[in-house]
C-alpha cells in the first residue's frame, strides 16, 4: 500500500494506510511509526494533546448486506407506486396537486418528466412533514415547534395553533451555544444598534465600510493568528463569490468529493478546471497533483497558472475531519495552494476553539486561504476569508461580494465581536473557554455512548456533528416522527443530499446541551433503536472507552 | 393472547418499515399487501404441489444414470415415463389442463 511520501512536521505520528473505509468487522489497522521523521524534527509541533487527537481514527462502517438490499427494494417499491400514481394522474382518475403543464403546452418539450420532479412528486411529497417544520422560539438547546396537520397526505398543511414546547434541539448548528436571547449578554449588541442602526444600505466599497467592520476584521485576524482578514455578509456568498476572484481560467482546482455546494458553485463560476479527488484520500490527491505537474493544461500542456486544493475542516454530512497535516505536506511538495473552509470547525474544535489548524497543531501561515462562517459557532451570519495581507487586499478590490453585496449589518457584527471576545477570553471571563470544553466533553460522551449502543456512526471522534445511519427510507421517516413525538427535534437527510443507500439522521451537539438533555436523548435513541431495529453495528465495544482505550478499533499506540 | 397481539403488531410495523410501505397511503398499502401475499400463497401452493414429485423423479433419473452407464437411451426412456407420471399426478391434484 502506498503511503504519503512527504515528511510531516509532527514528530510522533502514526500514518493510517487503509484510508477511511474499514471493510473488516473488527477494523484491523496497519500503522507504523515514521521513525525517520521522529529524529529529524528538533522540536515537536504542537502540544501533546493535539498530537494525540491527530491519531484518533475515523470510521465509516459498512452495514450488513441485507440492509443495502432492503434499501434498494424499498426504493424500488415506492418508485413502482410512483409510476402507478403518475399514471392515475395522467389518466385523470386522480387530481394532480403539483405543477403540471397546461393543455396547450402538452405538445412541447415536457417540463416535469425528469427524475428530480418524479422523485419530488412521488417520494418527497409523501413524507415532507419531517422537513421545514416551523419553529416559534429561539433555536437554542430547546425550542418550540409549531404543530401542523395535513388532511391530504402532506400536499397541504394547516397549523393547529398549538405548539410543542421544549423540544430538545439536536439539529441547529449552535456549537458553542451563542444562539441566546439573554438581555445581559446582548447589551453591547443593543448599544451598537442604537449607534449604527440596522441597515447599512451600501456595499463595502461604497459607503458601507463601517468602523465596526474594521474592528471585527482585526479581531478575526488575531483570533486565527494570521496577518489580515475580510468579512462578508453571507457565508454561502463568501465561498461562491470569492473563489472566482482567486482563480480563473488556466488554473486548476482539486476539490474533495464531498465539498459543500457553495465551494462547487464558486469553483464552477470561476471557470477553472476542476478535478475531484476521493474524500480524504491522500493517495488520490497525490496522484492528481502529480498528473497536474507532469501534464499541465489539457491541450497546450503549459503549466497551470495556479493549483488550488479545496477542502473543508469538518464535512457536515459525514462528520469527518480533514487530514490537514498530510495535505499541507503535499501542498508544500507540489507547490500548490490550499483553501480551507472551516464553516463547521471554527470555534467547535481545537483546545481553544481556533479550528482544525489548532487541532493538528499546525502553523496558520501554512494555509494560504482560511475561510469560515460566523453562522455556526458564533450565532450570527456571515463569513470571513483570512490569510496574508496581499491576499486580503486583493480580495477587497476584486471580490464580487465586496463590490456588489451589501455589507454586514452592525448588530450582527457586534454579536460576532462579543462571541469572539468571549471565546478568546478578552471580555475578562472564562465563559468562552468553558463552552469550548463543554462542547468537547459533550461530543466525546455522546459519540462513545452511541457507539456502545450499537449504532453506526460516521466520522471522527472529535467532530460535534454526529450522523447516525438509518439507511431505509421507511425507517428514516418513522425515526423523525417518533423523535418529535418524544419531544426531540432531529434533522434527517436522505437522497439526494446523501448517497441513495446512506440516509442518516444528523445530530449537531452544542455546548448549551446539559448532560441531562444528552441523557434524555440517548435514552430515547436507545428505545427507538430497539423499536425500529436501527442498531446495525457489528463491532464490539468495551463499556468504558474513556478510561482505557482498549477497544478493537480505537486503540492506538503513543510510544515516544 | 394480548402480548402476542402486540408482538404481531410490532412485526407488521417492521414489515412496513423494511419494505418502505410505511410511506404509502393506506389504500396503496392494501394493494401491495394483497399482491404480495397472493404471490406468496401461490409460491407456497406450487411448491407443495410439485416439489416432492420433482425431487422423486430427479432422484430416480440420477440413480438410473449412475446404475446403467452405457444405457443412456434407457435412462432417457425412463425419464420420459416419469414425465407422464407427473402429468397424471398433476391431474389428480386437480385444476390442471390435460
Amino acid at each position: 500500500m502506498a503511503r504519503t511520501t512527504a515528511p510531516v512536521p509532527n514528530g510522533n505520528l502514526k500514518i493510517q494506510l487503509n484510508g477511511n473505509n474499514f471493510k473488516n468487522e473488527n477494523c484491523k489497522k496497519n500503522g507504523y511509526h515514521n521513525k525517520a521523521q521522529k529524529n529529524s524534527t528538533a522540536h515537536s509541533a504542537g502540544p501533546p494533546s493535539s498530537r494525540q487527537r491527530f491519531q484518533r481514527p475515523e470510521s465509516f462502517e459498512n452495514p450488513p448486506m441485507y440492509v443495502a438490499v432492503m434499501t434498494y427494494l424499498g426504493f424500488g417499491i415506492v418508485t413502482l407506486f410512483g409510476y402507478f400514481r403518475d399514471f392515475l394522474r395522467a389518466v385523470g382518475l386522480e387530481k394532480c396537486h403539483i405543477a403540471r403543464e397546461r393543455e396547450e403546452q402538452k405538445d412541447f418539450v415536457p417540463l416535469y418528466q425528469d427524475f428530480e420532479n418524479f422523485y419530488t412528486r412521488n417520494l418527497y411529497m409523501r413524507v415532507r412533514d419531517n422537513w421545514n417544520r416551523p419553529i416559534c422560539s429561539l433555536p437554542g438547546p430547546v425550542f418550540d415547534v409549531m404543530e401542523r396537520v395535513s388532511p391530504d397526505y402532506n400536499w397541504t398543511f394547516s397549523l393547529t395553533g398549538k405548539t410543542i414546547d421544549n423540544v430538545i434541539n439536536m439539529g441547529s448548528y449552535n456549537y458553542l451555544g451563542f444562539a441566546e436571547n439573554d438581555g445581559d449578554f446582548l447589551k453591547t449588541v443593543a448599544d451598537r444598534t442604537q449607534q449604527y442602526g440596522l441597515g447599512v444600505c451600501s456595499t463595502r466599497q461604497e459607503m458601507g465600510n463601517l468602523a465596526i467592520h474594521e474592528e471585527l476584521e482585526q479581531l478575526v485576524a488575531t483570533f486565527l493568528g494570521v496577518e489580515s482578514s475580510m468579512i462578508f455578509g453571507m457565508g454561502f456568498a463568501t465561498n461562491s463569490m470569492n473563489i472566482p476572484a482567486l482563480v480563473g481560467k488556466g488554473c486548476l482546482i482539486l476539490s474533495d468529493e464531498l465539498n459543500h455546494t457553495s465551494l462547487i458553485l464558486g469553483a464552477r463560476l470561476s471557470g477553472a478546471t476542476i478535478w475531484v479527488f476521493k474524500h480524504n484520500n491522500m493517495q488520490s490527491l497525490e496522484r492528481l497533483l502529480r498528473e497536474a505537474v507532469c501534464s499541465g493544461q489539457p491541450r497546450t500542456h503549459r503549466p497551470w497558472r495556479k493549483v488550488l486544493i479545496m477542502v473543508e475542516g469538518i464535512y457536515s454530512m459525514e462528520g469527518s475531519v480533514v487530514r490537514l497535516p498530510d495535505i499541507v505536506a503535499l501542498k508544500k511538495k507540489y507547490k500548490a495552494y490550499l483553501y480551507l473552509d472551516e464553516a463547521h470547525s471554527i470555534g467547535a474544535v481545537g483546545p481553544t476553539g481556533r479550528g482544525v489548524t489548532e487541532l493538528f497543531g499546525l502553523d496558520p501561515s501554512d494555509i494560504d486561504v482560511m475561510m469560515g462562517t460566523f453562522t455556526k459557532s458564533f450565532g450570527a451570519a456571515g463569513g470571513y476569508i483570512a490569510g496574508k495581507k496581499e491576499l486580503v487586499d486583493s480580495l477587497r478590490s476584486h471580490s464580487h461580494s465586496a463590490v456588489y453585496a451589501s455589507a454586514m449589518s452592525p448588530p450582527v457584527t457586534e454579536q460576532i465581536l462579543r462571541a469572539m471576545k468571549c471565546i478568546m477570553g478578552l471580555d475578562g471571563t472564562t465563559v468562552g473557554q468553558a463552552r469550548v470544553h463543554q462542547l468537547a466533553e459533550n461530543t466525546r460522551y455522546f459519540r462513545s455512548r452511541l457507539q456502545e449502543m450499537g449504532f453506526i456512526i460516521y466520522g471522527n471522534d472529535d467532530s460535534p456533528v454526529v450522523p447516525i445511519l438509518l439507511y431505509m427510507p421507511g425507517k428514516v421517516v418513522a425515526f423523525s416522527r417518533a423523535m418529535l413525538k418524544r419531544k426531540i427535534g432531529v434533522v434527517v437527510v436522505g437522497f439526494p443530499a446523501t448517497p441513495i443507500t446512506e440516509a442518516r439522521a444528523r445530530f449537531c451537539l452544542s455546548a448549551a446541551h446539559t448532560k441531562a438533555m444528552l441523557d434524555q436523548v440517548l435514552f430515547d435513541l436507545n428505545e427507538l433503536g430497539d423499536d425500529l431495529c436501527l442498531k446495525f453495528s457489528r463491532r464490539k465495544y468495551s463499556p468504558r472507552p474513556q478510561q482505557h482505550n482498549n477497544n478493537d478499533d480505537t486503540d492506538f499506540e503513543l510510544d515516544s | 393472547l394480548a402480548i402476542g397481539d402486540e408482538y404481531l403488531g410490532w412485526l407488521y410495523y417492521q414489515y412496513l418499515l423494511i419494505t418502505s410501505i410505511y410511506v404509502l397511503e393506506p389504500w396503496e398499502q392494501s394493494i401491495f399487501n394483497s399482491v404480495f401475499f397472493s404471490s406468496v400463497a401461490m409460491v407456497i401452493y406450487t411448491s407443495y404441489a410439485f416439489v416432492p414429485v420433482h425431487v422423486r423423479l430427479a432422484l430416480k433419473f440420477f440413480s438410473g444414470i449412475c446404475g446403467e452407464q452405457p444405457e443412456s437411451t434407457m435412462a432417457l426412456k425412463q425419464w420420459m415415463d416419469g414425465m407422464d407420471d407427473r402429468k397424471e399426478i398433476g391431474n389428480e391434484k386437480g385444476g390442471l389442463p390435460t
